[in-house]
């Protein structure tokens, strides 16, 4: 429980007015002589004990009613806080298996650790539903503090791409212990290209970096899984549209686009014509390199020479469709790595790039996993995870006042 | 009752002879102002007027001076005069002694008697005051001398509220009637035993009237004191602890039907009976006293 302002504490000196007010009215004590109580009946004790029970209860809800009021104009806040000897173990999936943690895992679980997959909610290990989010260290770390454990111990490989957004402190109450993962090799993907090899491409990832590499093989040294991810060549057909004045720049291109055709598995159909002899050739791409602006209507992918646009990158993406943003030469294509660029826009390969960021195992280095920013910094954290009990308390003040208030009535009557 | 009246409604005052005697004479003159004198004519000292004889009339009332001036028979009136005896009686047990806010029933009481003695004196009746309790029985004979006035103020002031009712040796001397003699008894009805009926009882006679005037407070006859209090009976000093809320209902019904029952005994014996409040206006007691009066004058 926290408050805002502690000095409205002192409003429950108020208390004591009704407690006064009590004690004062006591009328039992009082003597009223009169000529004769031959009218009078005595009361009996049983309903002398009710009304002075009524009282107390009257007085018990009138103190509870104060003692709300103040609690509310002194910013009470309270924190969940469950029991406060809450300990986890929590672990990334497949830290089990490491045979370094196994003694640590049981000693801690020995402990009065619970064990728990570092995952969103942080099912238990018993837990055979195995969900799989897209983890984010930071956001885990956030909702751990919500625990309020006593101590948590979190095993974790620090995958890299599992930092996101900023850099948040880690609590006291945690223990961060990491290992780099085992390296992986994966195949990324089998391209045919003649009729009795492929070109595979093959992925490398350990702690530090991942690496690609392209290998031509024969199709029958492959293993089964690599036969199912077969596919066949892509086959692209573009359309160079220039005006004389671009003479320079649509040869780049071309240079460029055969550099594409020639490294990587696929078969580009490079067609060049000028812009005033356009006909309705189909392609795939429209290459635009001229100052004028490119018809509305194409419903082709197109790359459009636009000198408005400025940006770091040669190629960028507009609403409309990629941009040109420079004239090409020697020097800027080689500069700014026009052949890889065009094989990017025209060669996308979601597939992939999902296979390569599944097998991603670079991790962070220790050093640049939290920020060192002074603990007052997280403690105010705790207090913005703080609920406000205003309108719990508004509603508890309603409550209290309507039965005393009925109470009241009542013993009026 | 008036504000001016009410400031005079002191202790300080209404226990001094002069101060009893100012707020009797406010009282009475405040009442008789416009009053016209009594038209009722007879035989008497005063002489009034002449009237014609009528056959039938008494001969002895026909004025043969007059008859021997001028041969015609007249028939002498005068105004009636009366002189009645009034004897105020007052209860002074200490029952008497209830207060409500700054006035006791006896003071209250006193202001009363104070200002229908006065009242008496204006009409040149005596009066004469006894006042009982078992501790002392104090009389001040009626008689017709001009500091009979002064005196019973002075023994109305030292009367104290104190004990209980007589019933013992002394009140033999109260039934001693004689004569047109008006009784008006003060008291709040407390009895043992229904003695104070017995002696009201005793007090009537054919040829007298009895008033019996109940003093009452507004609190007592409605309760209407808020919370529980502890209740002492001022005469045998028990307690009795009441929620007036719980019992306000069943009390003022009692109430009612004590005072009901005491009215219709009161009216078996032709006793007048009047329940007065200490916030009635005293002109309203004057008013039952010259009523009453009246019809004994007959």
């Amino acid at each position: 429980m926290q408050f805002l302002n502690l000095t409205w504490l002192w409003g429950l000196t108020g208390l004591l007015i009704p407690i006064a007010i009590h004690l004062l009215s006591r009328k039992e004590g009082k003597v009223i002589r009169i000529g004769s109580i031959r009218h009078f009946e005595e009361t009996s004790t049983r309903q002398f004990r009710n009304i002075r029970l009524n009282e107390l209860v009257l007085l018990a809800l009138r103190c509870l009613l104060i003692t709300f009021v103040v609690l509310l104009l002194s910013g009470l806040s309270y924190t969940n806080s469950k029991s406060e000897d809450i300990k986890w173990m929590v672990m990334e999936r497949g830290m089990k298996k490491e045979k370094d943690f196994k003694t640590l895992i049981d000693s801690l679980e020995q402990n009065g650790f619970e064990l728990r997959w570092l995952e969103k909610d942080f099912p238990l290990l018993k837990d055979s539903s195995i969900i799989t989010h897209k983890l984010n260290y930071g956001s885990l770390i956030e909702s751990l503090k919500k625990v309020q454990a006593k101590q948590i111990v979190v095993l974790s490989y620090n995958y890299a791409n599992r930092f996101k957004g900023k850099r948040t402190t880690l609590p006291n109450n945690i223990q961060w212990i990491s290992k780099s993962p085992q390296p992986e090799k994966f195949t990324v993907s089998t391209t045919l290209f003649s009729s009795d090899s492929v070109l595979v491409r093959k992925g490398n990832s350990n702690g530090d970096r991942t690496m690609f590499a392209n290998e031509a093989v024969g199709i029958n040294s492959l293993t089964a899984q690599d036969k199912m991810l077969i596919q066949n060549q892509d086959t692209i057909s573009i359309l160079i549209a220039s005006d004389s004045e671009f003479g320079y720049d649509k040869n780049i291109m071309i240079a460029a686009l055969k550099a594409v055709d020639e490294t990587l598995p696929c078969v580009l159909k490079i067609k060049s014509s000028d812009i005033s002899k356009l006909n309705d050739d189909q392609a795939d791409w429209i290459i635009w390199l001229s100052e004028n602006a490119i018809p509305e209507n194409m419903q082709t992918k197109n790359l459009a020479f636009n000198k408005k646009k400025f940006g770091n990158k040669i190629i960028t993406l507009s609403d409309k469709g990629w941009l040109l943003t420079q004239r090409l030469d020697q020097e800027n294509a080689i500069e700014n790595n026009l052949t890889l660029q065009l094989a990017s826009i025209l060669l996308p390969k979601e597939q992939a790039q999902q296979t390569a960021n599944k097998f991603d195992r670079r991790t962070l280095p220790e050093k640049e996993l939290w920020s060192s920013a002074p603990s007052q910094i997280a403690n105010t954290f705790v207090i913005a995870e703080t609920n406000n009990a205003i309108p719990f308390l508004f509603a508890l003040i309603l409550v209290v006042l309507l039965a005393e208030r009925i109470i009241a009535f009542k013993r009026n009557q | 009752m008036n504000t001016q009246l009410k400031d005079l409604l002191k202790p300080e005052i209404l226990n001094s002879v002069t101060g009893l005697e100012l707020v009797a004479r406010i009282i009475v003159e405040g009442f008789m102002s416009g009053s016209n004198k009594s038209q009722a004519v007879g035989a008497g000292q005063e002489f009034s007027q002449y009237r014609s004889y009528e056959p039938g009339d008494d001969l002895r009332q026909l004025d043969w001076k007059m008859y021997a001036r001028s041969e015609r028979y007249y028939i002498k009136q005068a105004a009636i005069e009366t002189n009645i005896t009034v004897k105020f009686m007052l209860d002074a047990s200490n029952s008497m002694s209830y207060a409500e806010g700054a006035m006791s029933k006896l003071q209250y009481t006193k202001v009363m008697i104070a200002a229908l003695a006065y009242l008496a004196r204006k009409q040149s009746d005596t009066f004469g005051l006894f006042t009982v309790n078992n501790k002392n029985i104090n009389t001040i004979q009626p008689r017709f001398e001009t500091q009979q006035f002064i005196r019973f103020l002075n023994a109305l002031v030292m009367v104290k509220s104190e004990g209980r009712w007589n019933n013992g040796g002394g009140i033999e001397q109260l039934f001693d009637h004689h004569g047109k003699e008006l009784i008006i008894f003060f008291t709040d009805m407390y009895d043992d035993d229904s003695d104070l009926l017995h002696f009201i009882s005793r007090l009537k006679t054919p040829r007298n009237e009895v008033i019996v005037f109940h003093i009452m407070g507004q609190q007592e006859l409605e309760m209407s004191y808020d919370g529980s209090f502890s209740f002492e009976d001022l005469e045998n000093n028990r307690q009795v602890k009441v929620d007036t809320a719980l019992q306000k209902d069943v009390y003022k019904a009692r109430i009612n039907d004590w005072v009901k029952e005491t009215r219709m005994w009161m009216l078996e014996k032709a006793i007048t009976y009047q329940l007065v409040t200490m916030s009635d206006p005293f002109e309203k007691t004057l008013r039952d006293f010259l009523k009453v009066r009246n019809s004994l004058m007959r």
